[in-house]
């Protein structure tokens, strides 16, 4: 039966069908739920390995993101974007996770030059936009994000790293436009002052 | 500024920043520095790996192994009080809240059993009842349903209330009688309390009289109807959302489909009623309530309304839906929402769209 109905659902308009997906999935049928999970495992991935910057902690929280969504599917109204309430879940897991790591290690949860290191790096091979910072300004990057609360960095890493609009953002994080962009302005304040501090080329990126 | 230096603009409102910027030097400086900061974070950006191959049937494998989660012991410790001001305070309004609820139910001592119901008690065979949905006796656990569980289910589930375990004598419960006159009296800030004696049938034990006041911020009224056909949300019958569940909840278990609907016939409920539950339904009371003892859950409501004074509302509602529901299905919407939602009124507004 779950076979049958995630086949028929396959033959719907996108948009019909994810409804059709998700209508059968609260009806208990996990394989139209892993559907789901395939559908949007790369986009939730994304936004939690940018937060947790470690794939051992990506990997278990993204499980549980998605556990947490299937439990939560009752609660699901339709009034927002099937993604965009996974997004919500997925965010707030990882705001709540990087919590409680911080109270447990009493530390900040990046190590300087593997966690953050590993998001800006220009000599891991990730790609050719991170050579085009110095190494000045991705240390200014990495310490301004390692001093931003999770709400602020989630707002950075959501609009300048997953690009999503601000709208979206303030969908996502349950809060106002006008808090994104403060949030926004305030983590480059943040940063130019990083920048200041060291000295490094305040002008933007140097390629 | 900001705006402007992520280049969202429009062309109107650009012009006249720009106009503004070259009279100001200190708001220009200011705008070259949110540009190159912004434009550093964009040039930040860099691939993420992939998930994992076998994410999806990860999850599902944990989906289809995953026992009922034991409830999770959160009463006591603070929620989102953290530091010197969570940890005192609710030490010190713990005690007033017990007295604060105590009085403000006017519970009589003949309700014992109410207070400390024994969560364990063997579920007795029902009537014939109409059908109920499963959702609670699925394993592995499903996701919340947007239908109420009916209390037979829930006494399936293996973690039956003391309202399901209730044998069943009658089709419906008996409604309860607002008392007029003399039971009803008004507060200095023109609350009404109303006092009620609420008639619970029982079988094998004689009526079980609840005297208890009502403190809701907005006392509702709307029509009092007959239930409608199962499933079938409705315009909310009775009286106030938290008095009428209340009832019902000290009611035999025919009575209960009826309150869930309740809970379900909130899509578009009118003004007042909606923000007095989104304000006084919190998911914390629900899971305190669920969870702990009814002293336990005096308590907490004591603590939030001590802090909000709304949390007597939540308390009642709290109440209702564990008694109605059972402990698990209380506990599944409150995890689900709190998952979902951080804000305690979308919370609110969640539950009560189930």
């Amino acid at each position: 039966m779950p076979g049958q109905t995630s086949e028929s659902a396959r033959t719907l308009p996108i948009e019909d069908q994810e409804r059709a997906l998700i209508r059968q999935a609260r009806e208990g049928d996990a394989a139209s739920f892993g559907e789901l999970v395939r559908r949007h495992e790369r986009s939730v991935y994304s936004v939690v390995y940018r937060m947790m910057r470690s794939r051992d902690e990506t990997d278990d929280l993204v499980q549980d993101v998605f556990v947490s969504a299937w439990r939560s599917l009752g609660s699901f109204r339709g009034d927002a974007h099937f993604g965009t309430w996974l997004h919500r879940i997925a965010v707030n897991a990882a705001l709540k996770r990087i919590q409680a790591l911080k109270r447990r290690q009493g530390v900040s949860l990046d190590d300087p030059g593997t966690a953050i290191g590993e998001q800006v790096s220009s000599d891991s091979g990730e790609g050719p936009l991170a050579s085009v910072l110095s190494a000045e300004q991705r240390e200014a990057v990495r310490k301004s994000l390692d001093a931003l609360s999770g709400n602020h960095r989630m707002t950075v890493v959501l609009y300048y790293f997953e690009q999503y609009s601000c709208d979206e953002i303030a969908r996502v994080m349950q809060c106002s436009v006008g808090t994104v962009w403060s949030r926004l302005h305030y983590a480059c304040k943040k940063l130019k002052s990083e920048l200041s501090e060291q000295g490094a080329a305040p002008e933007g990126p140097t390629a | 500024m900001m705006k402007a230096a992520a280049g969202v603009l429009s062309e109107r409102e650009s012009a006249s920043l720009e106009r503004h910027l070259s009279a100001c030097a200190r708001c220009a400086a200011e705008m070259d520095d949110l540009r190159a900061a912004s434009a550093l974070f964009g040039s930040a950006r860099t691939p993420v790996p992939e998930p994992p191959p076998d994410l999806a049937s990860r999850v599902l494998d944990r989906i289809a192994a995953e026992a009922p989660a034991p409830p999770r012991r959160r009463f006591g410790i603070p929620l989102r009080r953290s530091g010197a001001y969570g940890g005192g305070l609710a030490l010190g309004t713990a005690a007033a809240g017990i007295a604060l609820v105590l009085i403000a139910r006017n519970l009589t001592l003949d309700d014992q059993a109410l207070m400390t119901a024994p969560p364990e008690r063997p579920p007795v065979a029902t009537a014939p009842a109409p059908a109920a949905p499963e959702t609670l006796s699925k394993a592995p656990a499903p996701p919340a349903p947007p239908a109420p569980a009916h209390p037979v289910a829930v006494a399936q589930s293996g973690a039956p209330r003391k309202i399901a375990s209730k044998p069943r004598v009658a089709p419906s419960r008996p409604r309860a009688k607002v008392a007029a006159g003399p039971g009803e009296r008004a507060t200095a800030d023109g609350e009404k309390r109303v006092t009620e004696r609420v008639a619970r049938a029982r079988v094998g034990e004689p009526s079980n009289n609840i005297t208890r006041s009502t403190f809701f911020g907005v006392n509702e009224r709307v029509a009092s109807a007959p239930a409608p056909a199962a499933g079938r949300p409705a315009a909310a019958p009775g009286r106030a959302l938290g008095d009428a569940a209340f009832d019902a909840a000290s009611a035999p278990a025919a009575a209960v489909p009826g309150v869930n609907r309740l809970y379900s016939a909130s899509p578009a409920p009118s003004a007042p009623l909606a923000s007095a539950n989104a304000a006084g339904l919190t998911a914390d009371a629900l899971e305190t309530t669920a969870q702990g003892t009814w002293h336990d859950a005096s308590v907490k409501a004591g603590d939030e309304f001590a802090h909000t004074g709304l949390g007597y509302g939540a308390f009642h509602r709290g109440v209702a839906l564990a008694r109605l529901t059972g402990e698990r299905e209380a506990r599944l919407r409150a995890e689900a929402v709190e998952d979902v939602y951080t804000s305690p009124d979308e919370r609110a507004k969640t539950i009560l769209s189930y």
